[in-house]
């Protein structure tokens, strides 16, 4: 998995003018290079509003669908992640209203929560470093609002708020206090494990 | 350091998150592989008709019992052809009735429709102006106007359900 490092010189806008223009003209190399760059963004919106894994493919690949049917118009290529993150939260919405769940998450809602024991565990089963299992842990603990904002913050680039604002339908203002609100808080309880994260770091 | 900058530590933080999330919740790679190829739908010579109207029927009645049926009324067009639906579901599937408007004659007469959604595609003949398609699944879904076996036209990816 690349890092945010490495993703924030990916989203070059230059590379992805010559790549829509391509795609729309034909170039399957170019349409699958977007794939390929967009597709963690495209998950980690469906995973943020706690879709399935079958319901979150279906979020990407039809975000793929309109996509192609938008190709030729896209007048800004440079905007094509932020277009991708509405449309991909606009099909999450639309799918849990097939579903008859409504997403209701409100702006104070920050506070920890109970973290499914089954579920938990298999993910630590997953996981060789007992400090990425606290780390995890910790995570899961956060409430659904904060997982969500730094779920699609672990694979933006560090600058686009747009495109985190269009994922989660937050706005730009609101990211920057509540991100660091959810981390203080996963600090707080990264802490109490007795395990450190910062630089260099391990068990204290 | 405006907010929007990361502190070191936190961008760190989220970089080991990222990490942990690429193990325990990964893209799956058939999802990618299924991206890749949904470009095989991407027809650039097939003219593409455009949603001019949308309308949702009983407005202010909200889907959220599933076994509620619904529908929509669609409008689209492309010059002197338009198609017009009515797209109705309950429970997990739907029903699209279309009358085909074409002022140029050239298009709809004697053509076939197809429905693409994610999972199938079924052609049927061109009744007049009229066509049916039942038991549609829901989710996206496409219209295909043919005509002697070459797409014409098709509308942009809309909703069933």
């Amino acid at each position: 998995m690349s890092t945010l490092r490495e993703r924030r010189d990916m989203h070059e806008p230059s590379g992805l003018t010559e790549l829509v223009t391509a795609a729309a003209h034909g170039d399957a190399a170019a349409w699958n290079a977007i794939v390929e760059r967009f597709s963690s963004l495209l998950w980690s919106v469906g995973r943020a509003h706690r879709l399935s894994m079958d319901d979150a493919a279906d979020v990407v690949q039809n975000t793929w669908l309109r996509l192609l049917d938008n190709l030729d118009r896209i007048e800004q290529p440079e905007a094509l992640p932020g277009w991708l993150a509405t449309t991909a939260r606009h099909e999450c919405l639309s799918l849990l209203r097939r579903r008859g769940r409504d997403v209701l998450v409100r702006d104070d809602d920050l506070g920890p929560m109970l973290v499914d024991v089954e579920s938990a565990a298999l993910d630590a089963s997953l996981l060789e470093e007992e400090r990425d299992v606290q780390l995890w842990s910790c995570f899961r603990r956060l409430s659904e609002r904060c997982q969500r904002l730094l779920r699609v913050l672990m694979v933006c680039d560090r600058p686009n708020y747009a495109e985190v604002s269009a994922s989660l339908g937050m706005p730009v203002g609101s990211i920057g206090p509540t991100r660091m609100r959810c981390l203080s808080t996963l600090r707080s309880l990264v802490s109490d494990t007795g395990y450190a994260f910062e630089s260099g770091g391990g068990r204290p | 350091m405006s907010t929007h900058d990361l502190h070191p530590d936190d961008l760190e933080l989220l970089e080991r998150l990222g990490a942990i999330v690429g193990v325990v919740d990964p893209v799956p790679p058939d999802v990618v592989q299924l991206g890749r190829a949904a470009f095989a739908l991407h027809h650039a010579d097939t003219a593409l008709m455009t949603l001019v109207s949308d309308a949702m029927a009983g407005a202010g009645l909200r889907a959220t019992d599933s076994a509620r049926g619904t529908s929509r009324l669609l409008v689209f067009e492309h010059g002197p052809v338009s198609i017009e639906m009515d797209v109705t579901w309950r429970g997990d599937l739907g029903r699209i009735l279309g009358v085909v408007a074409d002022a140029s004659g050239s298009v709809a007469q004697g053509g076939h429709v197809i429905l693409e959604t994610g999972s199938v595609t079924r052609t049927v003949d061109l009744e007049g102006e009229r066509f049916t398609f039942d038991r549609v699944p829901l989710g996206l879904a496409r219209i295909v106007l043919e005509q002697a076996g070459e797409r014409v036209m098709t509308t942009t990816w809309f909703d069933v359900g």
